[in-house]
């Protein structure tokens, strides 16, 4: 896959997902710091 | 239930979603959707609750990943029939397992970053269990027992990182937002049969993963039994059970 690309997906009965790829950026990396998205936040 | 975590990333609510559909703020009853909330006790205490009298949540929602504070993040390789025909692999005799780091998981529709050395970023449609109660050593007849709940689990891989950077999977596997989860768990007792799903995949409107749980080479039971042999589950665990055919290495032409 390359950035840009969008993913969705599903399983019966358990709902539905869609993600797009996005390139990782130090703005990308600030924003991961202050959402504490890390084990101990998910 | 369909129980969910929802807000801004790292200061996620817990909520559920009612009969009709509509999703409802389950903070009055839990405080996360946390290893408490799903023990026998927890979900028992949340299915006392009427769901359409809870606050109903407005406007648009980012789902979080739906467990809080995943303790792990265990998964199994080529575990679907149709997976191993394509790559022309013998049969697994026994479940291969690894881990993805748990930083790894995020929301449902959450961005997937894309490293800025990444060559062969790829994607995996997977059915996940949630873990209940605490399991070692437990035989599949009372396997399914300990399962919270089930999810949808996106593995997404870096091959190169995976395969070709020296030592084991966690590499490819392990990435911030290589694991998208959710939108919601559903109960083990409103999901009914894990191994009659079907799963699929579309990457940019095409059509690229479409498979059934049927065609699991070991079921969820057999998987958390054997794995119980290996390791303690504890509650809020997640395992993910493999993907169906359309399966990376062959794309890539690469070899584990």
């Amino acid at each position: 896959m390359k950035p840009g690309d969008v993913m969705r997906l599903g399983i019966t009965g358990l709902g539905e997902q869609e993600q797009q790829v996005v390139p990782l950026t130090d703005d990308v990396v600030a924003y991961w710091r202050t959402a504490h998205i890390s084990r101990h936040a998910v | 239930m369909k129980l969910f975590r929802y807000g801004d990333a790292g200061a996620e609510r817990p909520g559920i979603v009612d009969a009709e559909g509509k999703l409802r703020d389950l903070s009055s009853v839990v405080t996360d959707i946390d290893a408490w909330a799903l023990s026998p006790e927890g979900l028992a205490n949340i299915a006392a609750v009427d769901a359409a009298q809870l606050p109903e949540i407005s406007g648009k929602v980012r789902y979080g990943v739906p467990v809080a504070s995943v303790p792990n993040l265990v998964c199994v390789g080529l575990n679907y029939t149709d997976h191993a025909e394509e790559t022309n692999a013998p049969i697994p005799k026994e479940p291969i397992l690894f881990n993805k780091h748990t930083g790894a998981l995020c929301g449902a529709n959450d961005p997937v970053w894309f490293p800025a050395d990444s060559t062969q970023l790829d994607w995996e449609v997977e059915l996940a269990f949630v873990i209940g109660t605490p399991c070692w050593n437990v035989s599949e007849e009372e396997a399914l027992s300990h399962i919270a709940g089930f999810t949808v689990l996106n593995d997404v891989s870096e091959r190169h990182y995976q395969l070709q950077r020296e030592g084991q999977w966690a590499k490819g596997k392990s990435h911030p937002g290589f694991a998208p989860c959710g939108p919601w768990i559903v109960t083990a007792d409103e999901l009914g049969d894990p191994q009659n799903l079907d799963l699929w995949l579309d990457l940019n409107g095409t059509r690229v993963q479409n498979g059934t749980t049927s065609r699991m080479i070991f079921t969820c039971a057999f998987l958390l039994s054997y794995i119980s042999r290996y390791m303690a589950l504890q509650p809020g665990d997640i395992v993910t059970t493999g993907t169906p055919q359309a399966w990376a290495l062959a794309r890539f032409h690469l070899t584990s």
